[in-house]
């Protein structure tokens, strides 16, 4: 656990990074520091490994104070990541991975041989292991770069916007990696980022701060969306927050799964069964629904070129969101459900699921009430 | 060219060039071997900078010739001593390589050295095994240009009655021969060439992980 107790900031030239900041990272979890730009997020990151001393007020680190503990020491205690990797362009992959334990001393064929077993963790081919940095693609560095951080195995890490410097899709990969990465690893992790959708999808615990390095509220990712402290954080989590805050609620088992016509690519006109406004779901050969048909469009055969693609598809453990989400983008009203393969269940009404949205706030606000 | 000069002088020419080798090479080693901690400093203090490279550049400015003449009256060795010459290359080779080292190191990408502190580095180790690695293309192309300077900088020894390859300069000279200048140059040109090719395959051998490209493109020549 690392924790911040009353800590300031402020730079030789008077400005004041951070601003009597008292938080807990709790073992093992994510906690995420987010807000606009220049609110003292890798301030406050860089005062944890002393990269940064505190003004005033101190940081413990499993309520040991690290101001008592030699700098050096202590950086080799915390992983740390950072944007665009910082990868030494002299080494190899493998030895990048290396560095920390060939300077502490182990044997070069037992580092090289804990650095392939790392880049297996963060999903590098074993083939890129001789290359040079610049020989490798933004993701991969960065995945490069977190293989080095966990190269001694430390029990802390520290991430400064580790993914911004991808593209989207790759971010949207990484972060997935991270998180199964995580649940392997568990390590105490604090990571910066200005990206709140990155937060929401990576904190267990989320900090946002603000302008001079206030702290606005600490919450986990569904409080945040559902129970914004002040205007400032409302703001800052941003729009369609009541939408995103159904991605942390499944459906109940009251919410109802209706059987529908549905029918495999290629059937032939005549055996078709629509229901009676005139849809059916077309599936593939593994009866994975692809879309919605209607019987006006229907040809001899279900052919791709009849089928509506507009509608998303929920399977049944997922987040109320996916419901909604399927529910209103299929062209009439019900949204698909698919089972865990991704076969077709059946389908859920509009109506049902925003009724299974109402149970779910009530049941909130009584835990609520009652804690 | 008069071949009699040449070969009843051959022994002669060639201790001359071992020894106007040996004037270059111990200079121009031990001034890069100041420059690196001073440049490092330059480097790491950036209110020295200005201080520290202006300061070691001004001794650049001194002319060679008055070097000889006055470092005897200042630390006391003998007017004749090779010594004389040893350290005023060295200064030259300094002056000129302290900001070639600070520049180097400051071209080595910040997040590279962040990164390196953030994992534990000591200050020595950072810069022993990241930022010298990485500043070597930059600090050897240098070297390349003090070690050419340095080549013909030793001739004016001659002058001081230093012996190496300049002596045939003023051998030449008093004989009225062209042979001995001609041979003269030719050496020296050849030294440089050489040297300034191993400089060259020693950064390459330093480096493998420059990308090809710029690794045998325009980038590395001087
Ligand atoms: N070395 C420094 N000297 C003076 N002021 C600084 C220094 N480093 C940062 N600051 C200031 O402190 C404040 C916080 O900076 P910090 O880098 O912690 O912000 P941040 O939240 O990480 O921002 P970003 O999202 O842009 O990275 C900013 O106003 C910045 O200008
Ligand atoms: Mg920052």
């Amino acid at each position: 656990m690392i924790v911040f107790d009353q800590v300031s900031k402020t730079y030789p030239d008077g400005t004041v990074a951070v601003d009597n900041l008292s938080l807990e990272a709790p073992q093992g979890e994510i906690t995420v520091l987010v807000g606009p730009s220049g609110c003292g997020k890798t301030t406050s990151m860089r005062m944890i490994n002393r990269l940064i001393d505190p003004t005033s007020g101190s940081i413990t680190m499993d309520g040991e104070d690290t101001s008592g503990i030699d700098k050096v020491e202590l950086r080799r205690r915390i992983g740390y990541v950072i944007q665009n990797a910082g990868l030494f362009p002299h080494r190899t992959v493998l030895d990048n991975v290396g560095a920390l334990p060939r300077l502490l001393g182990t044997k070069k064929s037992q580092a090289r041989e804990r650095a392939m077993e790392l880049l297996e963790l963060v999903g590098l081919h074993e083939s890129l292991a001789n290359r040079y940095p610049w020989q490798l693609s933004g993701g991969q560095q960065q995945r490069v770069g977190v293989a080095r951080a966990l190269a001694t195995d430390p029990p802390f890490l520290l991430m400064d916007e580790p993914f911004s410097a991808v593209d989207p899709i790759v971010r949207a990969q990484l972060q997935q990696e991270f998180l199964r990465l995580q649940e392997r690893i568990g390590k105490t992790i604090v990571l910066v980022t200005h990206d709140i959708d990155e937060a929401l999808i990576l904190g267990d615990q989320i900090a946002v701060l603000r302008q001079g390095g206030h702290l606005a509220q600490v919450a986990s990712p569904e409080v945040l969306l559902r129970d914004p402290a002040d205007a400032f954080v409302a703001n800052f989590v941003g729009r369609s927050r009541g939408y995103r805050s159904l991605g942390f609620t499944g459906a109940d088992e009251h919410t109802p799964i209706l059987q529908t016509a549905s029918a495999v690519l290629g059937d032939a006109a005549q055996t078709l069964r629509f229901r009676p406004d005139g849809w059916l779901v077309a599936l593939d050969a593994q009866r994975r629904p692809i879309g919605w048909a209607h019987r006006d469009e229907v040809g001899a055969a279900l052919q791709d070129s009849a089928i509506n693609h507009a509608g998303s598809t929920a399977s049944l453990g997922a987040p109320l969101r996916d419901f909604l989400d399927a529910a209103l983008s299929s062209p009439n009203g019900d949204g698909i459900v698919t089972d865990a393969e991704g076969a077709l269940l059946g389908v859920v009404t509009t109506d049902d699921v925003v009724a299974a949205i109402r149970r779910a706030k009530g049941a909130a606000a009584a835990a609520r009430a009652a804690s | 060219m008069n071949l009699t000069w040449l070969s009843s002088n051959l022994s002669w020419i060639l201790e001359l060039t071992l020894a106007h080798l040996w004037l270059t090479l111990i200079p121009t080693v031990v001034g890069l071997a100041l420059a690196l901690p001073l440049g490092w400093w330059a480097h790491q203090v950036p209110r020295l900078y200005g201080l520290i490279v202006g300061t070691s550049g001004l001794f650049y400015t001194i002319p060679s010739l008055a070097f000889f003449v006055l470092l005897p009256g200042v630390i006391g060795t003998r007017i004749l001593d090779p010594i004389n010459v040893v350290i005023a290359l060295t200064i030259y080779t300094l002056a000129l390589m302290v900001r070639v080292v600070a520049d180097g190191l400051a071209a080595v990408p910040r997040e590279t050295v962040e990164a390196a502190e953030a994992m534990g580095y000591r200050a020595f180790q950072r810069f022993t095994r990241v930022q010298l690695p990485v500043a070597v293309p930059v600090i050897l192309a240098g070297l390349r240009v003090a070690v050419v300077s340095n080549i013909s900088i030793v001739t004016m020894a001659a002058i001081i009655g230093v012996q190496q390859l300049g002596s045939l300069f003023t051998q030449g000279y008093s004989l009225g021969l062209m042979t001995p200048i001609l041979t003269g140059i030719i050496l020296c040109l050849l030294i440089a060439v050489v040297l300034d090719l191993l400089i060259l395959g020693l950064s390459r051998t330093l480096t493998p992980w420059r990308p090809a490209a710029v690794r045998s493109g325009k980038g590395v020549l001087a």
